[in-house]
This record gives structure tokens, C-alpha cells and sequence, in this order.
């Protein structure tokens, strides 16, 4: 082993990291090598002045300093959520966000539940009114709003029943069979009066108008355009589809449990797509032409509020005509092809009547 | 072997600190002050022997309080407090060195330049010991030739020889601060103690 090579080993000898053998032959190397003794003293006492060395002292201002910008980002911590509600800079903001974000939401809810909403709104004020197909001798029930929000909640609860009947309820042809075959009864049983049945139906009903409006409608006898268009709104034709396939005895029970009828009701059939007082059914081939034809018969005639409704392939329209028209209007239909009528009201009444002529497939 | 989990919870309750530690890493800064209190004096001197400089010493200090400040909850007791500390003015101490290494390439004055005593520091005078003004002056002439000389060494090597010699760690913590295993710790000591004892010879003399 050459001087430079124990020297190398040197530390290592004096940590004792040799192995035996090598610590042996270093040490050997040394007794003969006194250049090599000469650096492990040295290395000693480098050793030793690196580990005499002084210590320095740390500052007075260093442990100040430390701590004060330590705590100082402590106290940013902090004021991050004590920012989040301090007055002045960031909380206008957060506030103008979060009544952003309620807003969404509470429109989003709305228009989720928009079609319950209206079906458990309170009904418009009500009217003093006595529909004029009710009896004289019958008392005329008025101002008496309150039964008719329970009524029509219970009827929402029916409502949901009656959309799970939908899955497997028959034809609508079959349906309004059955519902013309049914009401009569179901009236005596519910001892309502006119009006009821038409307030059954009135629950189907997407949107009521104002009061004013309603007032005004009933004044006229038919509903506006713009209602009328509000109406024919999708919602409304589901909702209204939902109401002429569901079994009438259903609704009519429901009426029936009203202890009290409600005056608001026949204010609402005066405003809704009314139980018409006659419904006539038109068999021809072509329902769809025929629909326009029976359209413009109508208009020809004095109707009002002509709507046209198409549901599964059979073409409906209802509409407003004066009784004294009514007559023409039959036989101007007759020419169109077979006809049936269903009179909900014998005799008919004079002046507006609302109809509803079904159009079906021969 | 032992469950690395229980080796932990040995380390913590072995640590004087884990209380402390604890606290801070509740929020609370007061315990924090405490550890400053505590490790100041040793990590300034080993900051000091790293980079041969009282302020630059002092900044990296401070610097390596707050890094431990705000990565305190990161600290699980997978090795002791202090070794963790220690660890992290070792690395600032070494960004610095990089920083004054550049700005050497870049004809900057640097740290490592030669010695420049801080005769007027109050903070680091050696304390009186009844030594004459001829024997102070002596030993701080030959303590500063010896920082010097630490100088020389390569950073590495410099960086194992503070920690072990100046300041006495284990080779394990050492290992721990470095993240290299023992074997490549004690290697580059030899180097650096080898080093170091040629440089002292050439500036000193014969040291014995």
C-alpha cells in the first residue's frame, strides 16, 4: 500500500470503518511511515479545531422577527374566513351572489314543480255569481273560498292517482264513452251542483287569471285570445289530456266531498276550457279537414274562443256560440258528415253556449 | 422489525418537541415561539458554518422557520423534530449557496470570497474568558482561516462536515437531513475531513 492510499483511509481508521484486515495493514503501514503518522496527527487535530469551533450567538431581533412574521401569516389564515363576512370589502359581493344563486334556484324549483304549483293555488277571489244553468230553487252559494284549497289539494293527491291510472287507462274514445255514460250518476251522487264538474276539470287547468281578468272573461261569456293562447301552452294540453283520460267518476267523487260547493267555481268555468253544455261528435273520414272545415263553420257562426285541440288522432275543438245560432250551425255540421249530440243541459240555455264538437274517424 | 406506525409514535414520545409540535399544529403560534427559542442557536450556527456568513446566515434562518411554519401539519414523526428542522435550513442554506455560486459565474461578489471577520458584531464576539487581546485576535485569525477552509470544500462534503463535526448529528440523522443512506454520508465525510486537514495544514502548518 503506497502512502496515498493510506492516507485515503486515514478517517475512516479513526472512525473504525476498517475492516480488520485493513485497519491491520494501515497500522503496520504506519509504524514504519512516519509521514503518514505525521497526517493521522494531523487529522486528529483538524478534527479537534473543527469541533472547538466557536459557537455564535443568534441575534435578539432574530426570534422577534421570526415570530412576527409567523404570526402575522396566522393572522392572513384567519382573516380569510373572517373576510368572507367582514362588511365592507367582500361581503357585498358574496351577498350579491348568493341571492343570484337563490334566485336560480328558486326559479329552477318553480319551474320543476310548475305544474303543481298551479294545480294547489288558491283560487282567485271569489265571485258572487249564480251560473245561470243552476236552479232557481237551489241557494246560491257564494263567498266561500275556504273549502276550495283543501279540495283541491285532496284533488292533487287524486291527481297522482289518476296519473298512475293513465299507464293503463282505456282509449280516450272509450274514456269519454264511459264519461258520458257516468256523469249523470256521479252528479246525483256528488249532489253538486252544475258547476262542479266543470271546477273538476277547472283543476287540469295550468294557469287561473287574475281576478279582473276573470271577471271581465265571465262578463263575456268566453275566454280572451291571449288566454285562450296562454291555454293552448303544452303543459296545458297535457295537463288537460290528463283530466279527459282519466275516469270522470274519479273527479267527480272528488267534487263530491266538497261539503260546501264553492262559489269560485262557476267564476273558473267561465274562464277555463268550460264543461261544454253540448258535445257533439262528428264522424267523418278525414278528421283533420274536417277540423278546419268545423273551424271556419264556427267562426261563420258567431263562435268564440274557437280552440283546436288534437289529441291521439281525434281533432276537438270547443268554442263559444250563441244559442240562437247554434240551430244553423247543426246543419251546416250535418253536411260534414254524421253526427251525435250529448246535451249536458236539457233544455239547452239561451244565449252563449260553450260546445265542444268531437271529431272522430268513421 | 417494528411497524413503521409504532416506530413513529416511539419517535414522537422519545421527542422533547412532540408537544410542542402538537400545538402548532393546532394554530397555536405561541408553541411555535418555543421551538424557536430552542433551535435558533443551532440552526444559525449551522446555517453560519454552511455559508460563512452571520446575515446571510440569519435570513436563511428565518426563512427556514417560516418554511417550517407553514409545512408543520405536513411534519407526521417519521424522524425527530429537530432532524426535520435541521433538514430543512440544510436545504436553504444550499439554495443560497447555489444563488452565491451563480452570481459568482456572473462576476457578483460572493460569500465564499475571502474572509471578512465581523469584528464589530456584538452577537458574535467570543465571549471574554479572561483571554488577552493578543490570544482573541489570534483565535479569531485562526478560526476564521479554518472557516475558510470549510469553504474550500465542496458543498457536499461541506455539508456533512458541519453537520457531523461542527454539529455532532448521528450519521442516521444526517441520512435523515439528506436524504442519503449512511454509507455515502460517511464517505463523503472522510473526503471532506481529509480535505479539510490539507487545506488546515497549508494555512495553519503543522497543526500538532
Amino acid at each position: 500500500m503506497t502512502c496515498k492510499e493510506i492516507e485515503i483511509l486515514l478517517p475512516a481508521l479513526l472512525e473504525g470503518e476498517l475492516s480488520d484486515d485493513e485497519s491491520r495493514r494501515v497500522r503496520d503501514h504506519l509504524v514504519k511511515c512516519p509521514s503518514c503518522s505525521k497526517a493521522l496527527e494531523n487529522l486528529k487535530a483538524s478534527g479537534e479545531i473543527v469541533r472547538n469551533l466557536e459557537e455564535v450567538e443568534p441575534p435578539p431581533w432574530l426570534k422577534t422577527r421570526v415570530m412576527a412574521r409567523v404570526r402575522e401569516e396566522a393572522g392572513q389564515k384567519e382573516s380569510i374566513f373572517r373576510k368572507l363576512f367582514y362588511p365592507l370589502h367582500i361581503k357585498i359581493p358574496i351577498q350579491a351572489l348568493a341571492t343570484a344563486l337563490i334566485a336560480v334556484a328558486a326559479w329552477n324549483v318553480y319551474k320543476t314543480g310548475e305544474p303543481e304549483f298551479r294545480q294547489i293555488a288558491p283560487p282567485p277571489a271569489a265571485v258572487q255569481e249564480v251560473p245561470r244553468t243552476q236552479a232557481p230553487s237551489e241557494p246560491v252559494k257564494t263567498q266561500e273560498p275556504a273549502p276550495v284549497q283543501p279540495a283541491l289539494k285532496k284533488e292533487s293527491g287524486e291527481r297522482a292517482g289518476i296519473r298512475e291510472k293513465k299507464a293503463r287507462a282505456p282509449s280516450p274514445a272509450q274514456v269519454e264513452d264511459q264519461k258520458m255514460r257516468q256523469e249523470p250518476t256521479v252528479r246525483e251522487e256528488a249532489k253538486a251542483d252544475f258547476a262542479k264538474p266543470a271546477e273538476s276539470m277547472n283543476a287540469a287547468r295550468p294557469a287561473a287569471a287574475p281576478p279582473k281578468d276573470e271577471e271581465a272573461l265571465r262578463g263575456a261569456g268566453a275566454m280572451r285570445q291571449p288566454e285562450m293562447d296562454r291555454a293552448a301552452q303544452a303543459p296545458a294540453r297535457d295537463q288537460r289530456q290528463k283530466a279527459l283520460k282519466a275516469p270522470v267518476g274519479a273527479m267527480a267523487k272528488e267534487s263530491g266531498k266538497q261539503e260546501a260547493p264553492s262559489a269560485a267555481s262557476p267564476m273558473l268555468s267561465a274562464t277555463a276550457p268550460a264543461q261544454p253544455l253540448l258535445t257533439m261528435i262528428l264522424h267523418s273520414r278525414h278528421p283533420g279537414a274536417a277540423a278546419g272545415d268545423v273551424e271556419d263553420l264556427l267562426k261563420k257562426h258567431g263562435g268564440q274562443a274557437v280552440r283546436r285541440q288534437t289529441l291521439e288522432g281525434r281533432e276537438t275543438l270547443s268554442a263559444t256560440i250563441q244559442s240562437d245560432k247554434l240551430e244553423a250551425f247543426r246543419e251546416k255540421l250535418k253536411g260534414l258528415g254524421k253526427i251525435e249530440e250529448k246535451p249536458s243541459a236539457s233544455p239547452l240555455p239561451a244565449g252563449a253556449l260553450s260546445i265542444r264538437i268531437d271529431i272522430l274517424p268513421e | 422489525m417494528m411497524d413503521p406506525v409504532a416506530a413513529a409514535i416511539n419517535r414522537m414520545s422519545d421527542d422533547e418537541d412532540a408537544a410542542y409540535v402538537l400545538l402548532c399544529q393546532q394554530g397555536n403560534t405561541d408553541a411555535f415561539e418555543v421551538l424557536v427559542e430552542r433551535h435558533q442557536k443551532r440552526m444559525l450556527n449551522l446555517a453560519y458554518r454552511m455559508l460563512a456568513d452571520y446575515d446571510e446566515a440569519c435570513d436563511v434562518v428565518q426563512e427556514a422557520f417560516l418554511s417550517a411554519y407553514r409545512s408543520i401539519r405536513t411534519f407526521r414523526g417519521e424522524s425527530k423534530f429537530s432532524t426535520w428542522l435541521y433538514g430543512i435550513v440544510v436545504n436553504h442554506a444550499r439554495n443560497r449557496m447555489k444563488q452565491a455560486q451563480s452570481r459568482l459565474r456572473h462576476g457578483t461578489r460572493l460569500i465564499d470570497d475571502p474572509v471578512e471577520l465581523r469584528d464589530g458584531s456584538q452577537q458574535r464576539e467570543i465571549p471574554d474568558c479572561g483571554e488577552s487581546a493578543v490570544e482573541q485576535l489570534e483565535k479569531k485569525e485562526i478560526e476564521a482561516r479554518v472557516q475558510a477552509c470549510i469553504r474550500t470544500l465542496e458543498r457536499e462534503q461541506r455539508e456533512v462536515l458541519v453537520l457531523r463535526d461542527i454539529q455532532g448529528f448521528s450519521y442516521e440523522e444526517i441520512g435523515d437531513m439528506l436524504k442519503l443512506p449512511e454509507g455515502t454520508v460517511k464517505s463523503r465525510l472522510f473526503r471532506a475531513r481529509a480535505a479539510l486537514k490539507d487545506c488546515l495544514v497549508n494555512v495553519l502548518g503543522d497543526l500538532r
